[in-house]
């Protein structure tokens, strides 16, 4: 190979100057300009091999390739989504967590949005729900937004605010009352606040209810015709909220 | 390379191998799925088979109306460069965590779509369920207008040019935006901001934007 | 189609040592000259009003108020006016141009019929203006890489036929037995990209398959763009430019048919890596994967076999503009391509998936590699072309630094705002807003280096327009533009 390419190199050198030459004579060669003449010579390949170590390495590629398709096709199904997929487990089972944690996960998906997730809200816009009496007084009054919605001006924590709050009953945005009652219980513990539990019973009872209602509530009519509190929730924990909400809302 | 019909060859069965392969194939697998109800029963003439339960609403539905149109608008709009419409099964991403969605999007949610618009970008959230997210038509109008009103520091651009602001002709419109007060993006007073037919079906549109049913492949699990 | 095994190295096809062989290059070279620098000026007019484009997008990403409220100049029509005034204006243009030029050189065959060719040039860019205008007018289709609404594409796919087909008449009257690895290359690319094309037009704009088929289509489509076009094509660019300029062989045939055919089987799966978690059955996906890590193979063997040809002659590619720039595209696809199969492994997808990451990646991929590449292209073609010197050496190495340095910085601040903002974004805890508002700063520096890259194509153009309508002193300038005071003869 090399003594060929050197032969061939010398040659060039030679076959160029007699080029020149003729490129003074020959008309057609006039128009093999400088940039032309200065050119190397059009592209070729040599012969060195490829590296043993390479095949190997992309042997091994190609059979990992293999079996990352054997185990992650999901037996080529059109329903299989999962890479771990097995056609015989069982339905998966949802993990059980408390009703606290549930409820967060709720209010950051459905409310956070407008209330903020330090729940402060937005001055002016979106009230506060930290610290709010609404949301830590009788739990019915919770259960009666959520359930309907609240239209029209509401004053909390000393500020008026006129907005619209959409309902997550089953007229509205359809929250299940699993998760009514979990983020109701969320935001009455969260941020410093302090109430009781609200369960899925407490809200079915309250769903059944105001099933027929169609309009949301005024906050005038909120605080009407309470229930009482149901009785498996009267914990003595809500004794002690009442001077914590206080405290958040001098804050 | 001299063996030029082995090279004319090769080039063509390469692309054909995956044409064949990943566009054949799956036209094939999921071209023909149809709209099925959320749960599958036993056969009353072979236990053996499932069916579609009678009786039972049909899954998943086609927008109709304004919503049809109102995806013309996102079309048009490029929404779909900064927002997918796609969730990823839980144990893979936060999309469930984040309620962009109650259970993974599979292949079925799209059938009935003319233009399917997955996205490859979550520069915005994902909108496959923003239609079962407490967010009202008056809230996405106001965001549309200017989303620093409803949501301060997003870097949406505001689509203005999708609403009128006119002056205020004895009533205020119905349908007129209502800002919060003392907003800053709000209209001069005696004037008022009213969606063109445009915004109310893009609106339309995002609202109808659910997946608040089950599939026999991808149950909502509770 | 046997090797005479009698020829002497004189007569060897691909010897331009002698007279003839050199006469013949300067007929090819006269009978491309018109539509050659009809396709470079329409490709450089394309990239200045992309970069436009470009940086109203990059700008309008951070701020969305930039620029006023048009519904015309709202994001999602800039972006997508953005990409295809690149992709098929500067990208086509400049393919048309050095691809068809190498061919038919390669094959020492000139072009025929030249006027068909800058006819169809014209059409191919009449169809593309309209696409483009139809695009910020709101007939934008919003599907990834073909938002040309439907009444410019069948211009589009007309005209380009007429193009492409001088490739390969090229081919199919060339002289001499042995067909050299960038042959093969372009080749398989003009012949690929139809294919292509229309299916995806077929199968997402004019009769849409069913539900995700047009997603999966959508991909393979896009993603083999990428793989079937533009780095074919680059890389014919790079097998020729190297070789030619230093005037040594490539260092392995071998390596040059592995590399070949491992992309050619191995790319046009890996599309479906942009649909990982997405809503299609899982072993397509596994598919893609596979394909994306195969990748790897093609890489590695293209890295040693043009890293071996350039092996001690680093002063010679850094005095010459043509490889200056080629190398740095070469470099870029080995490390573009290496990030690109780490991307699809599921564990990684998962954080860059939907995040700007992406979009730094493609860059890097059009970028960094091709468009470095086409530009030492151009450096090398145009003297030839037009018998003049480029007229300034430091108008190149402005081009070239701020290029070099505009797209570094674009590709470290996408890619690493972009890991973050997916560690975020996989992350419920932190609200949505916040993971938004903190990838400001990285969309910034993106902006930063929008006017890098700007600076460098107006120095770009300045040089070659300069150049084209050069007034005596350039024409009469002697020897090679180099980057390099050094006093050896040198190659550009």
């Amino acid at each position: 190979m090399m003594s060929e390419d050197e032969k061939k190199s010398s040659a060039n050198t030679v076959g160029r100057e007699a080029m020149e030459k003729a490129a003074m004579q020959d008309e057609h060669m006039q128009e093999v300009h400088a940039q032309l003449m200065r050119e190397k010579e059009e592209p070729h390949e040599g012969f060195s091999p490829v590296p043993i170590f390479l095949m190997f390495f992309f042997a091994a590629l190609c059979f990992w390739g293999g079996v990352y398709l054997v185990e992650h096709s999901g037996g080529y199904r059109w329903d299989a989504y999962s890479p771990d997929f097995d056609p015989n487990a069982g339905a998966p089972k949802p993990v059980e967590i408390s009703l606290f944690d549930r409820g967060a996960k709720v209010y950051r998906n459905q409310c956070a949005q407008c209330h903020q997730a330090d729940g402060n809200g937005v001055p002016g816009v979106y009230p506060p729900l930290a610290g709010s009496d609404w949301v830590v007084g009788h739990p019915q009054v919770m259960a009666r937004i959520l359930i309907n919605g609240l239209n029209g001006p509401i004053v909390v924590k000393g500020n008026t605010y006129n907005g619209n709050m959409p309902a997550f009953g089953s007229s509205g945005l359809a929250l299940s009352e699993k998760d009514i009652a979990a983020v109701i219980t969320y935001v009455r513990q969260e941020w410093g606040n302090a109430a009781s539990e609200v369960t899925e019973p407490m809200i079915g009872d309250y769903s059944a209810l105001y099933a027929g209602r169609s309009t949301p509530w005024q906050a005038a009519e909120l605080k009407e015709g309470l229930g009482p509190i149901p009785e498996a929730v009267v914990q003595p924990v809500a004794e002690e909220a009442t001077p914590a909400a206080e405290a958040a809302t001098a804050n | 390379m001299k063996n030029l019909p082995l090279l004319f060859c090769g080039i063509f069965f390469a692309l054909a191998f995956s044409f064949t392969g990943l566009i054949l194939t799956s036209n094939i697998q999921l071209g023909s799925l149809t709209q099925t109800t959320e749960m599958l029963v036993p056969s009353d003439a072979d236990p053996s088979i499932m069916v579609m339960a009678e009786g039972e609403p049909l899954f998943p539905t086609k927008p109709v109306g304004l919503a049809q149109q109102g995806k013309e608008v996102y079309i048009s709009m490029g929404c779909m460069y900064c927002h997918s419409q796609q969730v990823r099964r839980a144990d893979f991403g936060a999309d469930i965590d984040r309620g962009w969605g109650p259970r993974q999007t599979v292949a079925r949610d799209y059938i009935l779509q003319e233009r399917v618009l997955l996205g490859t970008m979550r520069t915005g959230p994902d909108l496959v369920h923003v239609g079962g997210r407490p967010l009202n038509a008056d809230w996405h109008h106001l965001h549309l207008y200017n989303p620093q009103i409803t949501s301060k520091g997003s870097t949406m651009p505001p689509y203005a040019f999708l609403y009128e602001t006119r002056e205020i002709d004895g009533a205020p419109a119905t349908d007129a935006l209502q800002f919060p007060p003392n907003s800053e993006y709000g209209p001069e007073p005696g004037y008022e901001v009213v969606p063109t037919r445009r915004a109310k079906a893009l609106v339309e549109y995002l609202l109808s934007l659910k997946i608040n049913y089950s599939l026999p492949e991808a149950p909502i699990l509770e | 189609m046997s090797d005479s095994p009698s020829k002497s190295p004189q007569e060897s096809p691909y010897s331009s040592s002698n007279e003839a062989v050199r006469a013949e290059l300067s007929e090819i070279d006269a009978s491309i000259r018109s539509a050659a620098l009809f396709f470079v000026i329409s490709a450089i007019s394309w990239l200045m009003l992309g970069t436009i484009f470009a940086l109203l997008a990059a700008f309008k990403a951070h701020e969305p108020d930039f620029a006023g409220t048009f519904e015309f100049l709202t994001f999602g029509r800039v972006r997508s006016a953005h990409l295809n005034a690149m992709a098929l204006g500067w990208g086509n243009n400049i393919i048309f141009a050095v691809g068809l030029w190498i061919m038919a050189r390669l094959c020492r065959a000139p072009i025929h019929h030249k006027g068909i060719l800058l006819i169809a040039g014209i059409f191919w860019n009449i169809g593309l203006s309209v696409g483009i205008f139809g695009i910020l007018r709101g007939d934008i289709t919003s599907v990834e890489w073909l938002e040309i609404p439907h009444y410019a594409t069948p211009l589009l796919v007309i005209s380009y036929a007429l193009i492409g087909v001088w490739g390969v008449m090229a081919f199919r009257f060339r002289k001499g037995d042995h067909v050299y690895v960038s042959q093969w290359y372009i080749l398989a690319a003009l012949f690929w990209f139809p294919w292509l094309y229309v299916v995806a037009q077929i199968m997402i704009i004019w009769f849409p398959a069913r539900g995700v088929v047009q997603s999966v289509t959508n991909w393979w489509f896009a993603h083999n763009v990428l793989g079937l076009w533009l780095t074919p094509m680059a890389l014919a660019t790079a097998y020729y430019l190297i070789p030619k300029v230093l005037g040594r062989p490539i260092y392995s045939y071998y390596l040059s048919v592995l590399g070949f055919w491992a992309l050619a089987i191995f790319y046009n799966w890996a599309g479906v890596h942009h649909l990982i978690g997405g809503p299609i059955p899982v072993w397509l996906i596994s598919a893609g994967i596979v394909a994306s890590v195969m990748m790897v193979i093609p890489v590695i063997v293209v890295g040693i076999n043009h890293h071996m040809s350039v092996v001690g002659l680093h002063k010679e590619v850094w005095r010459s503009p043509t490889l200056r720039f080629v190398v740095f595209g070469a470099i870029s696809y080995t490390l573009v391509s290496l990030i690109g199969s780490a991307m699809a492994l599921r564990t990684v997808n998962q954080i860059t998936h939907f995040t700007h990451f992406t979009v730094g990646h493609a860059h890097h991929g059009v970028y960094a590699f091709f468009t470095m590449i086409m530009f030492g292209g151009v450096y090398y073609m145009m003297p030839r072309l037009l018998k003049r010197e480029w007229p300034s050496a430091g108008l190149i190495k402005i081009h070239f630094w701020c290029c070099a340095i505009g797209i570094t910085i674009m590709v470290v601040a996408l890619q690493v705002g972009g890991w973050i903002q997916g560690l975020e974004m996989n992350n419920a805890e932190i609200p949505f807003l916040e993971t938004v508002q903190n990838t400001i700063p990285w969309l910034k520096a993106r902006s930063v280096s929008g006017i890098f890259l700007t600076v460098g194509h107006v120095a770009f153009a300045i040089n070659f327009f300069w150049m084209l309508f050069a007034a005596g002193a350039v024409r009469a300038k002697q020897g090679p533009t180099l980057l390099d005071d050094s006093k050896e003869g040198g190659i550009a």
